[in-house]
């Protein structure tokens, strides 16, 4: 197979007869759609070499081919760090954010796929925080939330690309800027059942952003009033008390009985997180309580079968309706927990392949 | 109030005749010195000496408009950051009446009061005051537009999405308490059709599937004073409670109960209502024993009554097909064994 793969490298230039490039993009792009021949060209470079030319293609076919190979290698950890190069990530944003760009999706899947590593996310970071780095960003976010930027993209992976680049700090204050306000903008999007993608990738950009502490009683305020959104993904169309009811925020009131649950199990479990890490300090904890989320999240134990979420959901009832922590103890972040106790809980964002 | 009355205290005459505390403190007002506040405008008919120091700082002729307006504008700005705003609003509007040529100068002082106004609430007049300074001096009006925009715009912003979540509410409550009545009242209805109840004004209960709900609950709602908190409800048990109306004819009274169930018998009624020890009120001749009573319903045209015994249930009598509920109310006669005779001849009502 190496052989043959070899000898087809040859054809993948640019200048080649187009009736023979064709065939062997294509044919390079069907290997990679199974894992086991995925590997191996990940692990030949001189075919990724010859791919990310082969993007420029004017044959729409080649380009096409070209990118759905790039797609799938870069869900291979060897090939996304071979091309977690500064340059080549640069030249992906900026077609990504050309209004013309036809294929500015399958860049941003690339782009997704190369931040889910460290490496990749500290490139993509270098480069938003270089001199021009800003305005990069600001127009990743435009193409984002604003639909028609190109008419040829969707820029629902933008949301993957978001998740990915908030587990560096930096990328969360300013996704929590307080002139911006880009989280308010974010929030809606936790109950977009149109589109799983931006869903799961804005319900992770939250959850990230739960986790700068010194930001949270601002997020729990009127201004973003993040707790409704957070909470009617996971309320369901059970009646609850009328005491529970009038302590509930406005909008998880009287739902009635075609409500439903977020569909996804995971994303059920990073928006339970995401109230977790709300809860790290007493005032917020307070708040939270105050508002009977421990209700919502009595129904959702109720009627969740799925094993994690059940778990995750009793940790946070336990913070919830448990005895507030002795003096010194109140922020949870700070206590310093005995080895054998504890369990690496760090910030993970999620995979997209 | 105001008529002579002759004063206790003397001593006063000689300042001023009239003069009482309050008016006294106004007047002591008008000389700069003493004052604890400066007025808004200055007429000099009223305070002609705080209209001549006026004259000493701002109309001094030699003076260019501009140094004037400039002199207003910092006037204005010492009370803007005390937070006196009508004050400052006084000042920067002198500033404006010089007319000075100075266009940045003058986009400032609208800028300035613009920003007074809003702290004031008063939105229009800040906007007018913001389009005019931006009108002279294009570049000069984003910090306004963003002290407007931060303060009262994001207040009144959020007061908005709160009346919105406040609706959205509400009208989500309506819609759930609308539908659960509806399954209520679809419910009843079930009950009363398996229990074959006749209701006044229901040919068949087929009907009811092509009613609406508010139809529906016309035939059970009983009148006024009554009303629909008196209606006839099914609890989870599947029992159901009426309302029911005891009619004494012989006195002209009633008695009216919100809710009996069903399964209760008229004794069980009656033999609270007329205990041994207490007469009702209107029953003089004390006739009114529970050994003596006799109770009848009206059949359906109202042409016949027929004999209740005691130990009946209501559901029985409900469910004979000679009953009919009116108004949403079962109603029963109640009578003792000597007025039989009286009502006989008084009413033509055939008694069986």
């Amino acid at each position: 197979m190496e052989s043959q793969i070899k000898e087809i490298a040859q054809f993948l230039t640019l200048q080649t007869r187009p009736d023979i490039k064709l065939p062997a993009i294509e044919f390079i792009a069907g290997l990679t759609g199974s894992s086991e021949t995925n590997t191996l060209i990940a692990r030949n470079t001189t075919i990724i070499d010859a791919a990310v030319n082969l993007t420029k293609d004017e044959i729409e076919n080649v380009a096409d081919a070209a990118y759905i190979t790039l797609i799938n290698v870069t869900g291979d950890d060897h090939a996304a760090n071979y091309l977690c190069k500064k340059d080549y990530v640069q030249s992906l944003l900026l077609y990504a954010l050309k209004k013309t760009a036809k294929y500015a999706d399958k860049a941003c899947m690339i782009l997704c796929n190369l931040t889910r590593l460290s490496q990749g996310c500290d490139t993509t970071m270098e480069i938003l925080q270089s001199q021009d780095g800003r305005k990069i960003f600001n127009q990743l976010l435009d193409a984002f939330f604003c639909s028609g930027y190109n008419k040829h993209a969707t820029y629902h992976h933008v949301a993957a690309i978001l998740a990915n680049v908030t587990q560096v700090q930096a990328a969360r204050r300013w996704i929590l800027d307080k002139d911006k306000l880009i989280i308010q903008k974010c929030l809606p999007y936790t109950q977009y059942y149109d589109n799983a993608i931006r869903r799961r990738g804005l319900i992770a950009v939250i959850k990230n952003c739960c986790f700068e502490s010194d930001c949270n009683e601002w997020l729990l305020g009127e201004e973003i009033d993040i707790l409704p959104h957070l909470l009617l993904p996971l309320a369901g169309p059970e009646e609850l008390k009328q005491e529970e009811t009038d302590r509930l925020p406005l909008d998880l009131q009287y739902l009635g009985e075609d409500k439903v649950r977020e569909p996804e199990a995971d994303l059920r479990i990073m928006l339970i997180e995401s109230l977790m890490q709300l809860c790290a300090t007493k005032p917020c904890r307070m708040y939270i309580r105050e508002k009977m989320a421990y209700a919502i999240l009595r129904e959702l134990h109720q009627w969740d079968k799925n094993e994690d979420v059940l778990s995750t959901c009793e940790k946070l009832i336990q913070i919830l309706i448990g005895d507030e922590p002795e003096a010194g103890m109140e922020d949870l972040r700070n206590v310093t927990v005995p080895d054998n106790y504890s369990i690496t809980d760090k910030s993970e964002a999620i995979v997209k392949k | 109030m105001s008529e002579e009355v002759p004063s206790s205290e003397s001593k006063n005459d000689n300042t001023s005749q009239d003069y009482d505390e309050e008016e006294w403190m106004k007047e002591l007002q008008k000389v700069p010195l003493l004052m604890t506040e400066q007025p808004d405008e200055i007429d000099p008919e009223t305070s002609p000496a705080l209209a001549a120091l006026q004259a000493l700082k701002y109309e001094n002729d030699e003076d260019p408009p501009e140094v004037k307006a400039v002199n207003y504008k910092d006037d204005g700005n010492f009370h803007f950051k005390r937070k006196r705003y009508h004050q400052a609003i006084a000042a920067y509007t002198e500033g404006i009446k010089q007319n000075c040529g100075d266009n940045d100068l003058n986009a400032q002082l609208y800028n300035n009061r613009g920003a007074a106004q809003s702290y004031l609430g008063n939105n229009r007049s800040a906007l007018n005051d913001a389009t005019e300074a931006k009108k002279l001096s294009p570049t000069y009006i984003k910090a306004f537009i963003r002290e407007s925009d931060n303060k009262k715009l994001k207040e009144l912003k959020l007061k908005a999405v709160k009346n919105q979540k406040v609706n959205a509410r509400n009208h989500r409550k309506e819609n759930l308490l609308s539908k659960k009545e509806e399954t209520s009242i679809r419910n009843l209805m079930q009950a009363l059709k398996e229990r074959e109840v006749t209701l006044d004004g229901l040919k068949s209960y087929s009907d009811i599937e092509t009613m609406s709900i508010k139809d529906v609950k016309a035939l059970l709602t009983p009148p006024d004073p009554m009303g629909a908190s008196a209606m006839v409800y099914l609890n989870e048990e599947m029992v159901i409670h009426w309302p029911i109306l005891f009619i004494y004819p012989e006195h002209g009274q009633t008695d009216f109960i919100k809710s009996a169930n069903e399964n209760d018998r008229f004794m069980d009624h009656l033999i609270v209502m007329f205990d041994d020890n207490e007469a009702p009120p209107w029953d003089k001749e004390n006739k009114y024993k529970l050994k003596n009573l006799e109770i009848y319903f009206e059949d359906k045209d109202s042409t016949q009554l027929h004999r209740i015994h005691l130990h009946q249930t209501l559901k029985e009598i409900l469910t004979d097909k000679r009953f009919c509920v009116k108004y949403g109310i079962p109603s029963f006669i109640l009578l003792v064994t000597e007025s039989r005779r009286i009502l006989t001849t008084s009413f033509s009502i055939l008694l069986v």
